[in-house]
């Protein structure tokens, strides 16, 4: 199955490495630019009002204070924050500044100032007069009859022929089904119908949003942003701003982290006005507190999943309900949901199958992408349910699962079915190691074999749960490569692909070199600039290095071609074929006959000495799968039943990502997904007052693992081919995400015997739990 | 008023407002490897040495250091010749987006100082100030430990 | 725009001591907390870092701790490893995180007390003054009575340092804290001491903090076991009593009913363990 390659399987340093950690690195906002100006945003403290006034002239007067933005005075136009491929499968309900605000923390007016300070002064004196409506917090309620209407105004809309019903708050809507679920159902021998649900939470990326939007010398926009999509960021701009795409520049430099809150095009209209207004450099960037009030979360669901199953093991029904909570905007609204279905269900073999998913609108924080897009939530519901069935049939939770998981080759309706605002694409599986990973796991974690707690009073437990996802969004997504090539034998890969943290730089560079023949040093990787890279959709869907990739690839092949014809125009290789030569150590070789001509040369002949011409080429990629990474998660348990606290001791997660390009790199994905989702489950999570106000936007109260909260954590990659995709390579960004909460619930009912089924896991929900078991 | 302060070993004389944080001076004077995250002493990524402490520089007074010994980042290692650390941090993969970075490093170099050759829970220990959300922690407590045997050796 | 005009640093105490008696200036010790949010009215800050107040040591039966010792000197203090179970060292290392804790002062962290302060639980416990300008003794106890702030510390008179009593002996100590991660603001806290002969108690001291505004020393509790044998029962019995004393304080993390419990159980196990 393995491969031999030179560049790509081997942990090369990462290529802005030695720039990030000698502090070199150039984020958004370690630029000085003379006489910029700086943003504040006045939000609303109420979930749901009316703008009945706005009086700006006090504030307007204070000195140092340049512009100020309501709703009166910028244009409305209605569009999607949500940075996804046009025309977007998001509503357009959103407008740069409303009359409507529709949870805390919605804009409300803009002060641009000589300084923070000052702007903040400045908000102050805005007198803003509402009209307070009554406001509706949870999805179950708002999607009730006589629920307050949180999105009344006409102009809003949905791009695309989808079910989209605002006026009872019902802000997508997708219902599918294979086979026949509820004769299936009934005549199975197991039944269990469970509801989970899964919470809200932030991406905490340690660089909050920002923005730099300045004029250059010829008047044309440039936005310096903290963006996964900095393409969609330059459309959405223009289309709120109405100013032509040809006169905005995006430009992504470092990235410190997104992990899906930067799929959004969050600050960028208010700077774009900004700088119209005043032709000067304005910044904007998010402090900790509006990043987790005001930007995104990941979207809070309600699952329930039923299955039947046969005494035999094998599994007839499955269906799966998602009620979606979108917030006040519906920003990935559908396609988050349909991804619960698309990217769970799939997972288990079976005819009979139904997906219902309705995303609500309510007077709550915005979600919108993040890390894991939907799978997170629904493979919570699903993976303890898998165990419960299985537990109800008498089966070990891991036979059980062994049993009845997709395989290579295999098929399942729901892909053809459920796709990304539209029918989705058939596909059969193509590499899978799953159950290798399964093996791996349970060696790993001694699955079985009960271990003694530390302290009388604790108990041990171990859970399991296994997950896939998806690499790219099929035949919507593309990824583009633009590589050139220099008179010293290095080329310039120009790609608008986004390495936000993520190594995509690194990856594709050597990708492009195995290629080329040549190693990552010879390749000079850029990304992203709208004026100068070619288009990608961005890093989002975990398909950079499963799309982006291969469109670097065909575009080195192209390259190598256009290398072989200079070679063959040269003296040395005039006798020899095209279909000889090879490349090889920055060489063009032959081999026939044992000449060779260095790349530089190539270059230099290519360049000044006959038929002259830039080597070049641009190459797009669409997929037309979406192969799936594989994992199984193990996780052991202690649980203190004297306060019901929950610790991790050991958490294993074995991870078939295809041909891992840069092992290092790919390992380190599957580390930070894993932690990111045991603090999920374990500790994050928004405490909101009655009246919608987020009670703790800060890292003090709003807890994040830190190095002395970590379990001991194994992981490891195994080994597998997926023959579409560049060197075999799947994706595996996401996909880690996904398995804490399902693995440690399941593990907790192994130690304690109570299911939680709503996360977080914390002391006092498990320690309540366990005591109503006592009754 | 006036401020001096020692930054990477060279004196610098600075002009500042009384109320100014650390953070905000080295950032204008030129050290934008101390970053901002959360302004509340919560995320690390503004950490520096004072007088040779890991500290966060953000709930720190300028004025408060007058005549203070401050390093950042970039008194380390250069891209060319770079600390055992940050080779460290490079070769075992603990830098992904690098915004923590900076931060960490001047944790774990803090650290060594004072223990060339601590255990794994005093790694964890020093840097429990600095988040990371993207590497999970593994691959920089395993980087430390192993900047800090090649250091002995 | 700073709202602070001013910043001194002070090289003796009546020179402090004037300058904060002008209502517009506001001391400052580590400075974490009035770094993150100066309030409205104060122009002028006034640091204690020139006052040489970061002296640690052991004299005969005391130990004396400067009030401008960080948490992390404190913490890393072999002085108090020994002394009274080596609780505060446990405390100290408590205290934020080691960037933090760089940077916390003792006087800082026991004039403006939060509920999850660290080392004002571990003093209640301790025999011991808070040492004030003019060499003023407090008793902690006594001290911890009421906020700090309105007594006065911080305006018109300075924490110099505290001085703890060293006891013999390490038996019989206990401190817990309980939090969502170890990076966290304490829900609850408890310590105590407990000496026992064949069971009987002989010696008994509980304190508790995180669930209270101010820490609490739970005296009926203590009142009510010396000389008795010690059972789970009684001890359930006392604290579920004295509990209804102490004014629970609201905290969103969690409801009060259940944080009661785990202080209760928390106290019951650090107890019963020792027998």
């Amino acid at each position: 199955m393995s491969k031999k390659f030179k560049v790509v399987k081997t942990s090369v340093e990462k290529v802005d490495g030695y720039s990030l950690v000698a502090g070199r690195g150039v984020f958004v906002d370690d630029i000085d630019l003379p006489g910029m100006l700086q943003i504040k945003m006045l939000t609303s403290p109420h979930a749901h009002a009316v703008i009945k006034s706005i009086n700006i002239k006090k504030a307007e007067a204070l000195e140092g204070v340049h512009t100020i933005m309501t709703h009166e005075n910028v244009p409305r136009i209605p569009h999607t924050t949500a940075g996804q491929g046009f025309p977007e499968p998001s509503p357009y309900d959103t407008y740069t500044f409303r009359r409507k605000v529709r949870f805390v923390g919605d804009r409300v007016a803009a002060v641009v100032a000589e300084t923070e300070e000052i702007a903040e002064e400045a908000m102050k004196l805005i007198e803003v007069e509402y009209d307070v409506l009554p406001a509706v917090f949870d999805p179950k309620d708002a999607i009730k009859e006589g629920a307050p209407i949180i999105h009344d105004e006409e102009d809003c809309y949905i791009p695309i022929p989808v079910a989209y019903e605002p006026e009872r708050n019902l802000c997508a809507h997708v219902d599918v089904e294979a086979g026949d679920f509820d004769k299936a159902y009934a005549e199975s021998d197991v039944q269990v119908d469970r509801e989970y649900y899964s919470h809200y939470a932030q991406h905490c990326p340690m660089e909050p949003h920002i923005c730099i939007g300045y004029p250059d010398e010829n008047d044309r926009l440039v936005l310096r942003v903290s963006t996964q999509v900095p393409f969609h960021s330059r459309r959405i701009t223009a289309q709120c701003t109405g100013i032509p795409i040809r006169k905005i520049r995006v430009i992504k430099p470092r990235i410190g982290g997104g992990f899906g809150t930067k799929q959004e095009v969050l600050l960028e209209d208010v700077v774009a006005f900004a700088v119209m207004r005043t032709g000067r450099p304005v910044r904007w960037a998010l402090t900790r507190k509006e990043e987790f009030i005001s930007s995104r979360t990941r979207h809070p669901q309600y699952v329930n999943i039923k299955i039947g199953a046969n005494k035999d093991g094998k599994i007839n029904a499955m269906e799966m309900k998602v009620l979606s909570n979108t917030g006040a905007y519906g920003s990935h609204a559908l396609t988050v949901m349909s991804n619960c279905g698309s990217k769970v269900l799939p997972l288990y073999r079976c005819k009979n199958i139904r997906f219902w998913g309705d995303t609500a609108y309510t007077n709550m924080p915005v979600a919108g992408a993040y890390r894991g897009y939907g799978a997170t939530q629904a493979a919570f519901a699903m993976e303890c349910v898998i165990s419960e069935v299985a537990q109800k049939i008498g089966m070990d939770t891991v036979e059980f699962r062994k049993m009845n998981h997709i395989k290579s080759g295999e098929g399942s309706p729901i892909f053809e079915k459920l796709g990304e605002g539209k029918e989705g694409v058939p596909q059969t599986i193509g590499s899978c190691g799953l159950a290798e990973c399964i093996e791996w796991g349970e060696k790993e974690i001694e699955w079985g074999k009960k271990n003694p707690p530390s302290e009388p009073h604790k108990r041990r437990g171990k859970g399991v749960a296994i997950l896939m996802q998806g690499s790219s969004v099929p035949e919507i997504d593309m990824g583009s490569a633009f590589i050139k090539m220099n008179e010293d034998g290095s080329f310039n890969l120009l790609m608008g692909a986004t390495d936000l943290g993520t190594g995509s730089d690194t990856v594709l560079s050597q990708i492009a070199a195995e290629v080329l023949g040549t190693t990552e040093k010879f390749i000079i990787p850029y990304s992203s600039d709208t004026d100068f890279t070619p288009f990608d959709v961005g890093a989002y869907a975990s398909s950079t290095t499963y799309l982006t990739g291969s469109a670097v690839l065909k575009t080195a092949e192209k390259v190598k071609e256009q290398i072989f014809g200079v070679a063959q125009n040269m003296g040395p290789f005039k006798d020899c074929s095209v279909d000889e030569m090879y490349l090889e150590d920055a060489q063009v070789k032959c081999k026939t006959c044992d000449k060779t001509i260095s790349f530089s040369d190539i270059c230099n002949f290519a360049m000044y000495a006959k038929d002259q011409f830039q080597i070049a080429a641009c190459e797009s990629h669409i997929t037309h799968k979406s192969p799936p990474p594989f994992t199984a998660h193990f996780v052991e348990v202690e649980v203190d039943t004297m306060t019901g606290k929950v610790d991790l001791l050991k958490y294993v997660a074995p991870v078939d990502c295809g041909t891992p390009i840069n092992p290092i790199l790919a390992d380190g994905q599957t580390q930070g997904a894993v932690v990111n989702g045991i603090s999920f489950a374990l500790t994050e999570e928004y405490f909101f007052n009655e009246k919608g106000v987020m009670l703790n936007p800060d890292f003090n109260n709003y807890k994040i693992l830190s190095t002395v909260d970590m379990p001991e954590l194994k992981t490891t990659l195994i080994d597998t081919y997926e023959e579409t995709g560049p060197f075999g390579a799947k994706s595996v960004s996401e996909i880690s995400i996904n398995g804490a909460l399902p693995a440690i619930a399941n593990a907790i009912y192994d130690a304690v015997g109570v299911r939680i089924n709503n996360g977080p896991f914390t002391p006092e929900k498990v320690y309540m739990a366990m005591k109503e078991l006592k009754k | 008023m006036e401020l001096k302060l020692n930054i990477n070993d060279k004196l610098h004389v600075l002009d500042i407002e009384p109320g100014d944080l650390l953070v905000d001076v080295l950032r204008k004077s030129g050290y934008k490897s101390v970053k901002i995250g959360c302004r509340e002493g919560t995320c690390g990524t503004c950490t520096i040495l004072l007088n040779g402490n890991a500290v966060n520089s953000c709930l720190v007074f300028a004025a408060d250091c007058e005549g203070a010994s401050i390093h950042s980042v970039e008194s380390l290692g250069t891209m060319a010749e770079p600390h055992p650390l940050q080779e460290a941090f490079v070769k075992h993969g603990a830098t992904q987006c690098g915004y923590c970075n900076p931060g960490s490093l001047l944790s774990a170099k803090a650290l060594l100082n004072e223990k060339p050759d601590p255990t794994e829970e005093e790694v964890k220990e020093a840097l429990d100030g600095n988040l990371c959300r993207c590497t999970g922690y593994v691959k920089r407590i395993e980087a430390i430990l192993a900047a800090s045997k090649k250091m002995r050796s | 725009m700073s709202k602070i005009k001013k910043f001194y640093r002070p090289e003796n105490l009546d020179t402090a001591l004037e300058l904060l008696s002008d209502e517009k200036n506001m001391v400052i010790g580590g400075g974490t907390t009035v770094a993150m949010n100066v309030p409205g009215s104060i122009s002028g800050l006034v640091s204690l870092k020139k006052l040489q107040l970061s002296e640690m040591k052991v004299t005969g039966s005391k130990v004396e701790i400067g009030g401008g010792t960080t948490a992390q000197e404190l913490y890393k203090w072999e002085g108090i490893n020994n002394v009274w179970g080596g609780i505060l060292t446990s405390a100290c290392r408590n205290i934020g995180s080691t960037l933090t804790r760089n940077l916390v002062t003792v006087g800082g962290n026991i004039v403006s007390v939060f509920p999850w302060s660290d080392i004002p639980v571990v003093l209640m416990l301790l025999d011991g003054n808070v040492v004030s300008t003019g060499n003023n003794k407090v008793p902690f106890q006594k001290y911890f009575e009421k906020s700090p702030v309105s007594q006065g510390y911080g305006k018109d008179k300075i924490i110099t340092g505290i001085e703890i009593e060293k006891n013999t002996g390490n038996e019989g100590y206990f401190w817990e804290t309980f939090q969502k991660t170890k990076v966290d603001f304490a829900m609850t806290t408890i310590c105590g001491l407990i000496k026992t002969e064949n069971k009987i108690v002989k010696e008994l001291r509980l304190a508790i903090g995180a669930v209270s505004v101010l820490p609490v020393r739970l005296t009926g509790v203590e009142n009510a076991l010396i000389g008795k044998e010690l059972t789970e029962s009684a001890l359930r019995e006392a604290l579920k009593k004295e509990f209804e004393n102490v004014k629970i304080r609201d905290d969103f993390r969690v409801s009060k009913g259940y944080i009661c419990e785990v202080t209760e159980n928390l106290i019951v196990k650090n107890l019963m363990k020792g027998l």
